[in-house]
């Protein structure tokens, strides 16, 4: 079945709705090189989607094209074996507790081409990641009719998915479901020159624990039948809905220039609306969690704002958000084209921003990763560290730069602070380089490096080169690659590009110093501020010929003649970690005078010298706090003349908490 | 006497015990100033000449706090780490100076006496310590009780429910239960120890019983009082919060008064906790010395009967202390407090005319 002869049915199928689907772009925003038309039908009886796709493949190489590869991603659920399960952290005692309707698979029923031939034959599960044969969640099938370069092709393919209990945000929780990752899904085929590719080849990874997606460009049509009762939720535009006679209604959705597709059913959603420009937003919510609708759809509006003005524009008309009830809370918090999953506790005080934090990262994920759609098995710091990194400039924007997370009882954290604590608190920060493929992350650091440091690194990066450099770059990355597949050093490119463009060579030819340490290497950074001294030099003592007298001139520290002030005066700084950045460092003189020096930042230890009438009073590293990537701040700066009331404060808040504590102890007595 | 009556006995008894008072605040505060010196050391000499300590004087200071943990973390592990050691001892101590306590408000007619305190720590040291165990054993039966079938249900997730809520509710249903039964047990451990030391037993369990049945019997007079204590405490966190978020800690002179104020608050905690414990022996008193007037006159072996309403003007009858219990047993008085006192019944220790002066004086300058 060709593509018009399944829109024509189509259009015979919605013909008491919409008859001709509105296009939502007038011109294709990226090459579209893999669409789909689906029909689906949940089966909220037995948890199943049965369905036919029919795939629109384009090979945009110059390669001719013998096999396909496909993901099949619910098969990660279907055993305890699959990679998916062999590598995440859930003890085998819980798998056993899992009743059949816990798991999940996906098989195709019968593949056939465009002439009709059936490849189902030929179809076989392969592991090119780990050889894991129990793993199933990609499979090739073998070609009759090669595809040539610059032909386009389609595939019809019936397919069942069972739907596991909600987990990796896919699945079912009572009556609600949430469908991602629902259908078999053709991989990208890298050619000569896309990201890392020395030659044409497939890029199609297992799922892995730590993994998510990588996917080209498309047009999604997706008809969706469900229970008449349930409220449906999905990934671009509905173009119509019809009740079936068998108690059943089906969603029509038109997605373009998207790389996946997603949606939602529950029959407990209300459904919120609300615009933004050209976007319309759709809210389904809980009731439970209805009362915290507003900050929804307020940091929305905050976030496509805020990325529209600072990133790009956000081209899309449709954004649907899902909050999830509690039961589903495994489904929280991720992102799919304009489609988005939240999360909201009943009652949850506005001091918590958990619901504006989730919204604004998973609308980060429209950028970063949808529209500029990295490889996010192997670059996950690409779409992850990037979103974070724009997830704390917004929120810290709206929310203040020390109370954008949490904002109660006088406790307060901001955005940036909490990314940076979290890289800065791991208990290894040199477990890995953040430059790894998601699954690589075998003992650890995958979420601390990927979001976390990276979100640091590029906040370290923006306050040295500067806001208005920072903004051209990512400008830049965005207007280069959107719709197309960015690796490391696409981006990498740009920041050594606008670097020079605006600071010439302040930074070095190249920043490829700056990511040799934050991107390819562990190394940490610790500047120590060590000593200050302040010593007087002209200690004379004893008896002086001045002129033709003899002067008996005693030395005395405390209080010493006018031409004896003269201090020699040193601050000595220590490097403590291996990572090296250029640095300012601030001297402040008693008489109230500063002087800031510009130091490379490379010597073990180093000192600044200066004889004058005045001693230090204190120095500082980095006074503007510039290189976030510095694991202590406190030990930065040193002052001779401390201000301790704080060390007071805070002993007698210890003291404090220490004597209630004896109470407590004491009434149990 | 009625809750409330007893309530300000309490208070009225404390405050007449301010040197016993001030000695549990300054052994609290000793204890505590121990285990603080630490604490100063390491964070004074850690980040105590550095630029970034003044952050944290006008509030939370989330990157300086943090940095400071993770470079010094280990340092601080040990200061908090000396307190686990330090726990065991100070709930001995404790569990000594309750027996001074108790036997402090068991002769309140009388100065407050060091002596007779230190005496009271030590006499009464291991009823104390038993009443402890028992009700330590007690209450973490009772928290499973409660938090076992919680987690069984919480454990199921959301079978049979629809949403969080639900758990909010069974969460708050048990935590308020166990308030109900923790303080109501707490209440059967405390008039125990009154009673232990008053009637100068030693068999914990058999009080212990004696106590539930004399609180279900006057359940309506002990359990408010009970939480009327209880309430006094909150009452008096809700007045720290309230000043410390309108004054903070924000400077030199706002650091110097939230530390007088939190000094006190420890005052008046410690008070709260001997309140309780005045209050608990005044109810006793008042409800065994009712049930006497109302039904007999106090008796004692070898002695003319005479009745109690007359007591008041007689000579000491404090039988603790004049007449130390003997191998042939302690001296038998009437116990009035049960529905049919018997001689047999009740052996107690018990200061009538003494309750009657405190009690009259208390209503007087009332």
């Amino acid at each position: 079945m060709n593509r018009i002869l399944f829109l024509l049915i189509l259009g015979l199928f919605v013909s008491d709705g919409v008859a001709a689907q509105p296009t939502i772009s007038d011109d294709p925003l990226s090459s579209r090189i893999a669409s789909y038309d689906i029909k689906v039908k949940l089966d909220t009886t037995d948890k199943t989607l049965t369905g036919t796709e029919i795939l629109h493949w384009k090979n945009t190489s110059k390669d001719t094209i013998t096999e396909l590869q496909f993901h099949m991603y619910l098969n990660a659920f279907k055993n305890s074996m699959s990679t998916f399960n062999a590598e995440s952290d859930r003890i085998p005692s819980a798998f056993r507790s899992l009743e059949e309707e816990s798991w999940g698979w996906v098989e195709i029923n019968e593949i056939s081409d465009e002439q009709g031939n059936d490849l189902t034959a030929s179809m076989a599960y392969f592991q090119p990641d780990d050889q894991n044969e129990y793993d199933q969640t990609v499979l090739k099938v073998i070609l009759t009719q090669p595809i040539y370069p610059g032909e386009t092709k389609d595939y019809t393919i019936n397919f069942t998915s069972k739907l596991p209990k909600i987990v990796a945000r896919t699945g079912y929780s009572k009556n609600y479901y949430l469908l991602a990752q629902w259908f078999p899904k053709i991989g990208v085929y890298e050619s000569t020159g896309v990201r890392y590719a020395e030659k044409g080849q497939w890029n199609c990874h297992q799922f892995h624990a730590r993994s998510e997606f990588y996917a080209d460009f498309g047009v999604y049509n997706v008809e969706i039948t469900v229970p008449k009762s349930h409220i449906v939720g999905a990934s671009g535009v509905l173009q119509s809905s019809n009740l079936n006679a068998d108690n059943t209604k089906t969603y029509i959705y038109r997605a373009e220039d998207v790389i996946d597709f997603a949606w939602t059913a529950s029959p407990q959603f209300l459904v919120i609306k609300d615009k933004w420009k050209h976007v319309d937003i759709r809210l389904l919510i809980n009731p439970e969690h209805n009362d915290n609708s507003y900050r929804f759809l307020q940091s929305a509006k905050e976030s496509m704002e805020y990325f529209t003005k600072n990133v790009g524009a956000y081209p899309y008309t449709s954004l649907t958000m899902v909050v999830p009830p509690m039961h589903g809370i495994r489904s929280v918090g991720m992102e799919y084209p304009t489609f988005i999953t939240c999360l909201s506790f009943a009652g949850l005080p506005e001091g918590i921003r958990t619901p504006e934090i989730i919204t604004a990262h998973e609308l980060g994920h429209q950028y970063f990763m949808q529209m500029i759609a990295s490889n996010e098995f192997e670059e996950p710091w690409l779409d992850e560290g990037f979103t974070t990194y724009f997830e704390n400039r917004m929120m810290d924007h709206y929310y203040g730069e020390h109370s954008a997370t949490i904002d109660m009882f006088g406790y307060k954290i901001g955005g940036l602070e909490n990314t940076r604590s979290t890289y800065t608190g791991m208990s290894n920060p040199k477990i890995s380089e953040v430059f790894r493929p998601a699954w690589g992350f075998t003992h650890g650091g995958y979420g601390s490096l990927s979001y976390h440091k990276t979100g640091t690194w590029l906040s370290t990066l923006e306050r040295m080169i500067g806001i208005e450099t920072m903004n051209q770059i990512i400008k830049t990355y965005f207007e280069r690659w959107k719709f197309k597949h960015p690796c490391a050093n696409d981006f990498i490119d740009i920041v050594n590009e606008v670097v020079t463009q605006e600071h010439g060579d302040r930074f070095g030819s190249t920043m490829d110093w700056f990511f040799d340490q934050v991107l390819y290497g562990t190394d940490i950074c610790d500047y120590e501020l060590h000593d200050i001294s302040n010593e007087l030099i002209n200690k004379r003592t004893g008896i002086f010929e001045i002129g033709t007298e003899k002067e008996f001139i005693k030395f005395d520290e405390k209080n010493p003649v006018e031409a004896d002030s003269i201090y020699i005066s040193k601050v000595i700084i220590h490097r403590l970690g291996e990572a090296t950045y250029p640095v300012d460092v601030k001297i402040r003189f008693e008489n109230g005078k500063e002087i800031t020096e510009n130091w490379e930042g490379l010597d073990r230890t180093y000192e600044f010298k200066y004889t004058g009438k005045h001693k230090i009073e204190s120095a500082i590293i980095d006074p503007e706090q510039k290189i976030l990537m510095d694991m202590d701040f406190n030990n930065n700066s040193l002052t001779k003349k401390p201000e301790k009331a704080a060390v007071w404060k805070y002993t007698a808040k210890f003291l404090f908490f220490i004597e209630n504590l004896m109470m407590t102890i004491s009434a149990l007595i | 006497m009625n809750f409330l009556v007893g309530y300000f006995v309490g208070i009225w008894n404390t405050v007449r015990r301010l040197r016993m008072w001030l000695l549990l605040y300054f052994v609290t505060l000793v204890f505590a100033v121990l285990l603080t010196i630490p604490f100063f050391d390491v964070m004074d000499q850690s980040i105590g000449n550095s630029l970034e300590l003044p952050k944290l004087l006008p509030g939370y200071d989330h990157t300086v706090v943090d940095d400071f943990l993770h470079a010094h973390g280990k340092k601080m592990s040990a200061v908090i780490g000396q307190f686990k050691g330090f726990t065991v001892f100070f709930v001995l101590l404790y569990i000594f100076l309750t027996g001074g306590i108790l036997q402090t408000y068991d002769l309140l007619s009388e100065k407050f006496s060091r002596q007779r305190f230190w005496s009271g720590c030590t006499t009464n040291f291991w009823r104390v310590l038993r009443v402890f165990l028992l009700f330590t054993v007690i209450q973490v039966l009772v928290a499973l009780l409660i938090y076992y079938p919680l987690g069984e249900f919480f454990g199921k997730g959301f079978d049979g429910i629809n949403d969080e809520r639900t758990f909010y509710k069974a969460g708050a249903f048990a935590v308020g239960i166990h308030v109900l039964l923790a303080s109501f047990f707490g209440m059967i451990s405390d008039y125990t120890k009154v009673r232990l030391v008053k009637k100068n037993q030693f068999s914990v369990l058999k009080e212990t019983w004696e106590s539930t049945k004399f609180v279900v019997r006057h359940f309506f007079k002990t359990y408010p009082l009970y939480l009327l204590n209880l309430l006094t405490f909150v009452g008096l966190f809700a007045l720290y919060v309230f000043l410390g978020r309108q004054i903070g800690m924000i400077s030199k002179t706002t650091i110097v008064v939230m530390f007088i104020i939190q000094q006190l608050f420890i005052f008046l905690r410690i008070g709260t906790k001997l309140m309780n414990l005045a209050s608990i022996s005044a109810m006793y008193d008042a409800v065994v010395l009712k049930s006497r007037k109302q039904e007999k006159p106090l008796e004692i072996e070898g002695m003319t009967p005479v009745a109690s309403t007359e007591s008041t003007n007689t000579a000491s009858t404090n039988l603790a202390d004049n007449n130390p219990p003997t191998s042939d047993g302690p001296m038998e008085i009437l116990d009035t407090q049960s529905d049919s006192p018997t001689n047999d019944e009740e052996n107690q220790d018990y200061n009538e005319r003494e309750f009657l002066e405190n009690l009259d004086q208390f209503q007087e300058e009332s």
